[in-house]
């Protein structure tokens, strides 16, 4: 009976495990599951079919291989912007933590103004401006995105600061800096981690729909910028679900999977672990 | 109610940045400063061009500029759009009012729906039902919601015929708006509902463990009764709070199902603004955009703090 | 008729570290008007019959036994005739007065509560008598305690405010759990002096749950030690503190401040393994070769009942 009970939640943490490894080998052999090359042209509007998987689009390039090289990108952007904004947010956290004081506010204050500037108009704004690129997106995104993880390490922090042994640390006469990196930093990794999935996923869910827009980069095609061909070159009037489907769904199954992973770090309670929650991606 | 003297400051200072940020950039980005102003819609000859730009004031010191900026701002002067040949300001209240239509009935129910769904799913115990709802949410919760708009529009427009796919509104007869709106307030409020699902749901997991809820048993309280009297209070403020953080968000979604249904909002607005490198509309919803959102995060914190007693004896 | 009878009471809990034998085999019985002091270490399993009393025990507990209450078994009657029987006919309080209140309800609306719950009153009528229950709780202005919220109270407040609200119906049996965990030595006194005369006054029998034996003392009239799980003595209680029987029952006598401050040596079992033999015997000063082999049953002497080979 004990086990019954644990293994809920255990289904959710491997689904999520093997699906994210999943889209991982796709991403990164992409090159040998990929059919044709992303430049290959056959008849235009096929639909599917045992050549042409997903069909072809518009102008006669294979879906398939698009779809399979769309993860490359989707996956690059979404990773990179969490490990990016993470970092971001792990710094100021603990320096916002640790200090406290002046620094706490200043750095907090900032972090709320940043909170409320909507992020996804101004991206908007700035790729209008811009030449929308895959590097400009990773960088506005990781600059835009580290406020809560900022705040969840900060309050961390100050937890971990108050407990014993920051303070014997302190009177054995660490630095500040050894203290934050070798006392400090090992306690908060189990709450870095979900804060990255989390992260990835909102960064996911932010590039598809910018993409979506047309914002994304026009020659390196992610999933979001096959959707956004599939509508506007007729692909969804003309009823071609699998054009837009199979990205749509994976990134919905990625971001799924990040959130699976999350169950590993959640603390419950009562410790019989059958019951699991869900801090939100509100970003 | 009075807010701490921070808190005011902080909404304040947003406020102030992003106006500035608003300022900054048609005249930081690459390009010329008049095209980055008026569009790239606006063509003209090298004359005109000069002529445009000791109007638009661009040769003045820069806190001349800055200062006319807020004088037209105080006026409602958002600029002028040449693709759309209209005041932006006008523009966006035109469209506002439609993206109204589609938002606040949305998040109304979705907040509804969403909270009790939630708190239903963390207080009992596992049910067909419960299972069922956490999946369903989940998923909506995962998609990025122009894929939801598409999914639905698919299924229920182009299969099964229930729904326009395209076109709206000048029509003014009534079953005709209801049927285009129809799915989009559905996805919108499925999407809102989601977001507050989860939230509920963690809280009301959260609360379940605490003292005060085995005391109410304690007391005679029948287990029903105890979620709704006792523990919703308590789990709706992590909701409450993540509203404010989260609206940004929620009014983006909503921007997209509007594109996706061609709707006649802001979302559509700014999609063809965004295709003909509109810059003064896209810089004038944005500004109107982060408008909401502040004036949204001071409303919840408000709300916040009338619920919660313990915010507001520390004044 | 006594008012309470537990009769074999067992409690296990199922873990991940295995199964918490929490209360073996526990029989008490409560008379009329009377109170019985139920003392043990922290962790020995006297919550936990509080709790199965009430029938309020977490998902993974399993119980055994028989609980009769005015002659009817708790554990067999359904979920409803248990809510409208807790809070009206068995009421209880217990430590952390201020967790066991809702931070966003004011105070006099959970006072008031047991009236809305049981005897279907309507809200401002069961503010009114919140007042009239604070006011004798002796509270200073209970016109505006009521409209105030627990984090603005003590802790010693709060726990008046929950004895006033275990009070309201006049239950018959008052379980007081710990209820003065964390206050000051004259808070403690203040109390206790206000749970014994609301309870005489409404001929109410009370099982109070303790480690504080200062506290047994004063309002006592049995006295049942508990030791891992198992009762080890049962007596009245000035005999109890006269001559205590059982060594574990001397211990702790001796450990109290007035007497010396002796703690007693060695720790509690495991209440997931067995041990073999007598609980108490790896700590016994008397422990002879059969407390290594055999489990001593309860033994009666004169009024007493002893759980130990020394007065076979």
């Amino acid at each position: 009976m004990k086990d019954l009970i644990f293994q809920r939640k255990k289904y959710f943490i491997r689904i999520g495990g093997f699906l994210f490894i999943l889209f991982l080998l796709v991403a990164i052999f992409a090159n040998f599951i990929a059919p044709f090359q992303l430049k290959d042209r056959f008849d235009p509007f096929l639909p599917l079919g045992l050549k042409h998987l997903l069909g072809t689009n518009d102008i006669g390039n294979d879906l398939f291989t698009e779809f399979i090289y769309g993860s490359r990108i989707t996956l690059l952007v979404g990773l990179l912007t969490g490990v990016f904004s993470v970092s971001i947010g792990v710094l100021i956290g603990l320096f916002a933590g640790y200090h406290g004081g002046f620094i706490d506010e200043l750095l907090m204050g900032i972090t709320d103004v940043i909170l409320m500037i909507p992020r996804i108009p101004l991206i908007i704004v700035l790729s209008a401006f811009l030449r929308p690129s895959v590097g400009l997106m990773i960088l506005v995104m990781s600059i835009l995105w580290w406020t809560s993880t900022a705040r969840v390490i900060r309050s961390r922090t100050m937890q971990i600061r108050s407990m014993g042994f920051v303070e014997s640390a302190r009177c054995l006469g660490f630095s500040g800096w050894h203290i934050l990196f070798y006392e400090i930093l090992p306690n908060i990794v189990m709450i870095i981690i979900p804060e990255f999935l989390i992260t990835v996923a909102s960064a996911m869910i932010s590039e598809a729909s910018l993409s979506f827009l047309g914002l994304g980069d026009p020659s390196l095609k992610s999933w979001g910028m096959m959707i956004h061909h599939a509508f506007q070159r007729g692909g969804f009037l003309n009823g071609m679900w699998w054009w837009y489907i199979p990205p749509g769904m994976s990134i919905t199954l990625f971001v799924l999977s990040m959130v699976f992973l999350s169950f590993a770090f959640e603390e419950t309670e009562i410790g019989m672990g059958e019951e699991v929650a869900i801090a939100p991606f509100n970003r | 109610m009075v807010f701490p003297a921070k808190k005011i400051l902080r909404y304040i200072f947003a406020l102030f940045f992003i106006i500035t940020l608003n300022f900054f950039l048609p005249r930081a980005m690459p390009g010329d400063p008049v095209i980055n102003l008026l569009g790239e819609d606006f063509i003209a000859g090298k004359e005109a061009v000069e002529k445009i730009r000791e109007e638009l004031g661009l040769n003045r010191p820069i806190l001349v500029q800055y200062a006319n900026y807020w004088k037209n701002l105080f006026q409602f002067d958002l600029g002028y759009s040449y693709h759309f040949r209209a005041r932006v300001s006008s523009l966006i209240i035109s469209r506002l009012k439609w993206t109204f239509i589609l938002v606040a009935p949305s998040l109304i129910l979705g907040t509804i729906i969403g909270a009790l769904a939630g708190s239903l799913a963390g207080w009992k115990r596992k049910s067909k039902g419960n299972t069922f709802s956490f999946f369903f949410f989940l998923f909506i919760y995962c998609s990025p919601p122009f894929f939801i708009s598409l999914l639905f529009l698919y299924f229920f427009g182009f299969r099964l015929g229930l729904f326009p796919l395209k076109g709206f509104y000048t029509t003014g007869n009534w079953i005709d708006i209801l049927k285009h709106l129809f799915l989009p307030v559905l996805i919108m409020t499925l999407f809102s509902a989601s977001r507050n699902y989860m939230v509920m749901r963690g809280s009301v997991l959260q609360e379940k463990e605490k003292l005060y809820v085995w005391y109410a048993r304690a007391k005679g309280h029948l287990e029903d009764s105890i979620l709704f009297q006792h523990v919703f209070k308590n789990a709706s403020l992590p909701v409450i709070t993540l509203f404010a953080l989260d609206f940004g968000f929620l009014f983006a979604g909503a921007l997209f199902i509007e594109i996706v249904f061609s709707l006649n909002g802001m979302g559509t607005l700014i999609y063809q603004s965004i295709l003909s490198r509109d810059y003064p509309v896209l810089q004038g919803t944005f500004l109107i955009i982060s408008f909401m959102v502040i004036i949204a995060n001071y409303l919840t914190d408000w709300i916040y703090n009338w619920i919660d007693p313990r915010v507001r004896a520390n004044r | 008729m006594p008012l309470l009878t537990v009769e074999r009471l067992n409690v296990v809990f199922t873990t991940h570290q295995g199964r918490v034998k929490a209360v073996k085999n526990v029989s008490i019985t409560i008379l009329h008007q009377e109170t019985l002091a139920l003392i043990g270490e922290t962790g020995c399993g006297k919550s936990v019959i509080a709790q199965s009393i009430l029938r309020l025990l977490p998902g993974n507990a399993q119980i055994n036994g028989r609980i009769l209450f005015q002659g009817r078994d708790l554990l067999l009657v359904d979920e409803k005739t248990m809510a409208s029987i807790r809070g009206k006919e068995i009421a209880i309080i217990f430590q952390n007065p201020s967790l066991a209140l809702n931070p966003v309800y004011s105070i006099g609306w959970q006072v008031g509560e047991p009236f809305r719950i049981h005897q279907g009153v309507d809200r401002n009528q069961s503010i009114q008598e919140s007042v009239r229950l604070l006011s004798y709780m002796k509270f200073d202005k209970p016109e505006s305690a009521v409209k105030m919220y627990p984090f603005e109270f003590s802790g010693g407040m709060n726990q008046r405010v929950l004895i006033a609200s275990a009070l309201a119906l006049h239950p018959n049996l008052i379980i007081a759990d710990e209820p003065t965990q964390g206050l000051d030595r004259t808070l403690i006194k203040q109390i206790i002096e206000q749970l014994d005369r609301a309870r005489k006054i409404h001929s109410s029998s009370m099982l109070l749950i303790t480690h504080d034996l200062t506290v047994a003392r004063s309002i006592s009239d049995w006295i049942m030690v508990m030791y891992a799980g198992e009762i080890v003595e049962q007596v009245p209680t000035l005999d109890f503190f006269q001559s205590p029987f059982h060594p574990y029952s001397q211990g702790l006598l001796r450990s109290l401040p007035e007497n010396g401050f002796h703690p007693i040596p060695g720790q509690s079992p495991s209440m997931i393994e067995d041990l073999q033999g007598c609980q108490f015997h790896p700590r016994c000063q008397w422990a002879r070769e059969q407390c290594h082999r055999e489990k001593p049953g309860l033994m009666s002497v004169n009024e007493r009942l002893v759980r130990c080979f020394l007065y076979d």
